[in-house]
């Protein structure tokens, strides 16, 4: 029965033959696990796929009901915190699997001829898994969703000329409002899935048409001395695909490896959870919104680039390694495959990758000024520091200065600054910055009482 | 249309052959372009539409009576704004009574990526925790990035009522 079952559907899809094309196909030998990471990108899609569309069966998108909703599947729904965070956990997992993915494509030289293409699909999921982490952020309507979609959209609104107006068509409208979540949630659900589909679609069938990369031998280079390095290289890969061994092989390291990142996700989800903070206040004070841990390199990059040149960070650098990204088949043209074989290229890509790291763990290190402002961690100061401490607290100086790791970092450091200047220093510079230090972007701090100043300046000398 | 050129081995068959298959190659792709249109230009007006849309002549929006703003204390209020009136969004803003009934209504977004600024009494001044913006009372750039005074809303008093007006960019250019 079922064997006949499986003859009718095979003889009127084909889909026996197509299976069997896909699973006896040669791959070339060499192929093991580091080529199980664009499955494994495929497998965490799924299950935010999955998870997505349970979340939207009870979230309601509008500022008055999606915290509630949320709320109700975190709290009340079979299951419900553990979708939540395994949806959360899964778009984490996504946005390192395509970096690794790419990353692996990138040093096997598996982005040349004839794989262009296939290299372009990839950076287009790559700016889609990027534009799903970004929309669907403000969905869950808390505190830190709220103000970071504030931010991420007023940085779009740094663009010159356009900007007002792209702020205007993130936000749909003026404001952050109503709107806004319904917008982003319609690209969440529909339309960015929709492009994810086809792009993976397309990017498969790639895949497929050109064969799998061979992991790159500097033995193997001597077709890139040929008059021809294309057809030599074509010649090359036909001879290697074809002493092979057929796909089925390698599907099981594939599946391993996605066993392993669902049970991993799945053990996150559970023992690491993602809750709602507070619900959204868009008239709360003092809160310092910071984006989810893959967009913090970009805020961070930011700091660089100060006043008229913020444009340029926020929107050109971003812009400038998404084109260089696309178009980096087309820059490096070189034949040769191997990482030693191209040094230029693979240093930039390095050094671009560790500036990415880097800016991470610096935001990720990084204490905003709680807006209460707690101690210092200061010990070992008079007792006139310590009244001094809670003037540098009550005039908000920690917004621009950092003491051991907690303020803002406009202004320098001053963990250590009574070693570099004196009480009489200080006395001079906080009423009158430009006094001191000429062109110091400090404003004058002319009303705090003497009696509070002495004790300011005093706890500032004795930063030691 | 390359696609299907080269998928067809006839492509060398007679001239006639030749034309009759460009015609309805053209001809289905007019059909198909016109079928595009008829649906784009709905659907890029639709998602278009906040900038396209005519704006609405700024309503007054009520803020609260002038007593409820203490002079020179700068408080927190908010206001239910006017960008459609169907799906109305509360704001929150920072009124300042400068005194000689001169009232300013502050958009509560730093001027530099829209985190929400406090006002700091001992300093008499506005902080971001973000990024380090200052602003004095008046909205002014004291320090920091912020790149321009803070937003206002054109502030109006009747009897004894403060109302919110037009959104001014850095207290002078209306928003477009």
């Amino acid at each position: 029965m079922a064997n006949r079952f499986a003859e009718f559907i095979n003889d009127r899809t084909g889909a026996g033959k197509a299976l069997d094309y896909f699973l006896n196909r040669k791959i070339p030998p060499g192929v093991k696990w580091p080529y199980t990471l664009g499955s494994a990108t495929t497998t965490a899609f799924v299950v935010l796929l999955i998870t997505g569309m349970l979340l939207t069966t009870h979230y309601q998108p509008s500022p008055e009901t999606a915290y509630g909703s949320v709320k109700f599947i975190y709290d009340h729904v079979i299951f419900g915190s553990f979708i939540h965070n395994l949806h959360f956990w899964a778009a984490s997992a996504m946005v390192v699997l395509v970096a690794l993915h790419m990353t692996r494509v990138f040093y096997f030289g598996a982005y040349k001829y004839p794989r262009e293409m296939t290299w372009i699909t990839g950076s287009i999921l790559l700016v889609v898994t990027l534009a799903f982490a970004f929309s669907g952020y403000l969905l869950p309507w808390d505190q830190k969703a709220y103000w970071t979609t504030v931010l991420l959209s007023r940085m779009a609104g740094t663009a010159p000329f356009v900007g007002g107006w792209a702020t205007t068509l993130v936000q749909d409208g003026q404001n952050i409002g109503a709107f806004t979540v319904t917008q982003l949630f319609a690209f969440h659900v529909i339309l960015l899935p929709v492009l994810t589909v086809a792009a993976i679609g397309v990017h498969m069938f790639l895949v497929i048409r050109h064969g799998i990369s061979n992991p790159p031998r500097r033995a193997d280079e001597p077709y890139a001395e040929a008059a021809d390095p294309t057809s030599a290289y074509r010649e090359f890969y036909d001879a290697k695909k074809a002493a092979g061994k057929p796909f089925f092989h390698n599907v099981l390291d594939d599946a391993i490896v996605s066993l392993g990142l669902v049970l991993v996700l799945c053990a996150l989800a559970i023992y690491v959870p993602h809750p709602l903070e507070q619900p959204a206040n868009p008239i709360g004070v003092g809160f310092a919104p910071r984006p989810e841990w893959y967009f913090l390199w970009l805020f961070q990059l930011l700091r660089l680039f100060p006043g008229k040149l913020e444009p340029v960070g926020v929107l050109g650098v971003p812009l400038v390694l998404v084109l260089l990204l696309m178009g980096l088949p087309f820059l490096d043209r070189g034949p040769r495959r191997h990482p030693m074989s191209r040094p230029v290229t693979v240093g930039v890509w390095t050094l671009g990758g560790i500036a990415v790291l880097w800016l991470t763990v610096l935001g990720a290190g990084e204490k905003p000024p709680s807006a209460s402002g707690g101690a210092l961690v200061k010990s070992g100061l008079s007792a006139q520091a310590l009244a001094g401490e809670k003037v540098f607290q009550t005039y908000s100086c920690t917004t621009c200065h950092k003491i051991n790791g907690v303020g803002g970092d406009m202004g320098p450091d001053l963990t250590h600054v009574g070693s570099r200047h004196n009480l009489a220093f200080f006395t001079k510079l906080v009423r009158n910055p430009q006094s001191e230090e000429p062109g110091s972007p400090m404003p004058p701090f002319t009303q705090i009482p003497e009696a509070q100043y002495k004790n300011l300046v005093q706890f500032l000398s004795e930063l030691k | 249309m390359a696609h299907v050129a080269e998928g067809n081995s006839e492509a060398t068959t007679p001239g006639s052959e030749l034309s009759r298959r460009n015609f309805f190659l053209r001809s289905i792709g007019a059909v198909g372009g016109l079928i595009g249109a008829i649906i784009a230009v709905p659907a890029v007006g639709f998602l278009l539409s906040p900038l396209l849309e005519k704006h609405k002549k700024a309503g007054w929006i009520a803020v609260g009576p002038v007593t409820a703003f203490p002079e020179g204390d700068p408080t927190l209020a908010s206001i239910v704004t006017d960008d459609s009136a169907e799906m109305p969004f509360k704001q929150g803003v920072y009124v300042v009574n400068h005194g000689g009934g001169n009232f300013d209504i502050f958009r509560l977004n730093c001027t530099h990526l829209g985190c929400p600024y406090e006002w700091n009494a001992a300093a008499q001044k506005f902080f971001c925790p973000c990024h380090g913006g200052v602003f004095d009372i008046s909205g002014n750039v004291m320090a920091g990035p912020p790149p321009r005074p803070l937003d206002r809303y054109k502030p109006l008093i009747k009897q004894g009522v403060l109302y919110a007006g037009e959104l001014l960019l850095g207290g002078k250019q209306p928003v477009a």
